[in-house]
């Protein structure tokens, strides 16, 4: 009766373990993909600035990254949506004239500033928690970089404030050019909205988007909500 | 996919307690899915059989010979299980009972019947073996799950009170890790509890049916002995 021995316990066994592996399996695959809300989530770019992580002693610097100091950073990670609050504190009054800053000067610290910024991306360990796989990954990475085009070029008026809040519906061709800007929800100041919709202007062309392959575009960045937040203002 | 909270991870991150928890869990899930797949290879299988007899019993064929097949089959190494077991026992005492001189109709029948009853008793052992065990994985389990995931987080806001930032980032792994156990728990128990109640119905619906058969048997035995005694007595 060996063979029905086998059948009563080998199958069995078999079958309980194989559930479990199965379980595991798809937990650990599925655990990403099961989450539609996170693959949401790249597609509100939050504009908001990345402010620096450490109090600087002269409170008058603008931090201010040119495109020519950030882009040679090597892989710049999604900017974190937690990190305007993280570092709200030491922030500073950003509003205060900012071309005012000596121009001298200016190379060096942009120098540091950049030491800063990635310091204080490293000091995130939280930051890309959610990304979820690799494909939301890239589109997460682009995501971060538009970011960080969109940051440089906002220029905020000085009567933005903390907590004012507007929604833009960018629209993108494949090549990146922006064909469209309409406002989703207005922050109540017209200075401000303005002032996101310029920089949207400004950037003109998003390349970064070229990478992706094209149903991830028409997926995420075809027609995308761009929030546009200071968190990092002091008043 | 290293920057994210994998799950594996998570419960390798658990305090002890919570491991402890979990792995009891995990025993818990596997061997009642164990038993489960056997509850459904047996209970199959008894219900096949208990068809199969039948056809054979009704047939019209002739009682000792059905006995004689199953000797064959049991010299042969086959375990005979369910319908023709209690066939068997039944017979077995009526053939013996019947081989005595004097012997009352009413006093064979009531031995045959009580054999039989003697090898139902063994055929319901056999089928609802394992169904407590079902039971109570269905019932604890998620306590244990519960208690695993309260110890967690207890432990999580323990450090969070002494920790100088009070952010949700310093308890939420914590609790992701905790909830983790109570899903466990009813990962366990969910099947479990469907699998005991649908083994114990379809238990109890063959049972039913075995008992009919004893019946049936019986009658038939009754109406051969009385048959038996009036071609004695004439």
């Amino acid at each position: 009766m060996n063979s029905d021995r086998l059948l009563i316990f080998g199958i069995p066994a078999l079958v309980a373990v194989l559930v479990h592996l199965l379980f595991v399996f798809a937990l650990e695959g599925g655990w990403t993909t099961a989450s539609p809300t996170i693959t949401a989530q790249p597609q509100v770019v939050q504009a908001s600035l990345v402010s620096l992580s450490k109090p600087k002693p002269q409170p008058k610097t603008k931090p201010k990254p040119k495109p020519k100091a950030v882009e040679p950073k090597p892989e710049p990670k999604p900017a974190p949506t937690p990190a305007p609050q993280v570092e709200a504190p030491p922030a500073e009054p950003i509003v205060e004239q900012p071309e005012s800053t000596p121009e001298v000067s200016r190379e060096e610290r942009l120098a540091k500033l950049q030491r800063e910024l990635m310091a204080g991306f490293e000091d995130l360990p939280d930051a890309d928690e959610q990304v979820p796989n690799e494909e939301v990954n890239e589109v997460q990475q682009v995501a971060g970089l538009m970011q960080a085009r969109i940051t440089q070029n906002w220029r905020r008026p000085p009567s933005a404030r903390n907590g004012m809040e507007v929604l833009l519906i960018i629209s993108l061709v494949p090549t990146g050019e922006v064909v469209g800007i309409s406002i989703s929800s207005s922050s109540g100041s017209t200075a401000f909205d303005r002032s996101a919709i310029a920089a949207v202007e400004r950037v003109t062309r998003f390349p970064e988007v070229t990478v992706l392959s094209i149903s991830d575009f028409e997926r995420y960045f075809r027609r995308f909500p761009l929030r546009f937040k200071p968190e990092d203002l002091r008043y | 996919m290293t920057d994210e909270l994998s799950v594996i991870e998570l419960i390798l991150g658990a305090s002890l307690t919570v491991k402890f928890v979990m792995a009891t869990l995990v025993a818990a899930s596997v061997t009642s899915w164990f038993m489960i797949v056997q509850r459904v290879i047996i209970l199959g299988r008894a219900n096949e059989e208990l068809l199969d007899f039948e056809d054979r019993f009704w047939s019209g064929m002739d009682l000792a010979q059905l006995y004689r097949e199953g000797s064959d089959a049991i010299e042969e190494g086959v375990d005979i299980t369910g319908g023709e077991a209690l066939f068997r026992a039944g017979f077995k005492e009526f053939s013996k009972l019947s081989r005595q001189p004097n012997m009352d109709a009413e006093a064979m029948v009531e031995g045959s019947r009580r054999a039989m009853r003697v090898a139902l008793m063994r055929e319901s052992d056999r089928l609802e073996r394992h169904l407590p065990f079902l039971a109570s994985v269905g019932s604890t389990s998620p306590y244990i799950g519960l208690f695993g995931t309260v110890w967690g987080i207890m432990h999580s806001f323990r450090g969070l009170a002494t920790s100088s930032q009070a952010t949700l980032a310093a308890v939420a792994p914590g609790i992701s890790e905790a909830l983790i156990a109570t899903a466990m728990g009813l990962f366990a128990a969910i099947p479990a509890v469907l699998a005991y109640n649908r083994f114990a119905a379809k238990a109890d619906a063959l049972l039913n049916r075995y008992e009919s058969f004893v019946d049936e048997f019986s009658g038939l035995l009754q109406r051969q002995s009385y048959a038996q005694k009036r071609g004695n007595s004439q």
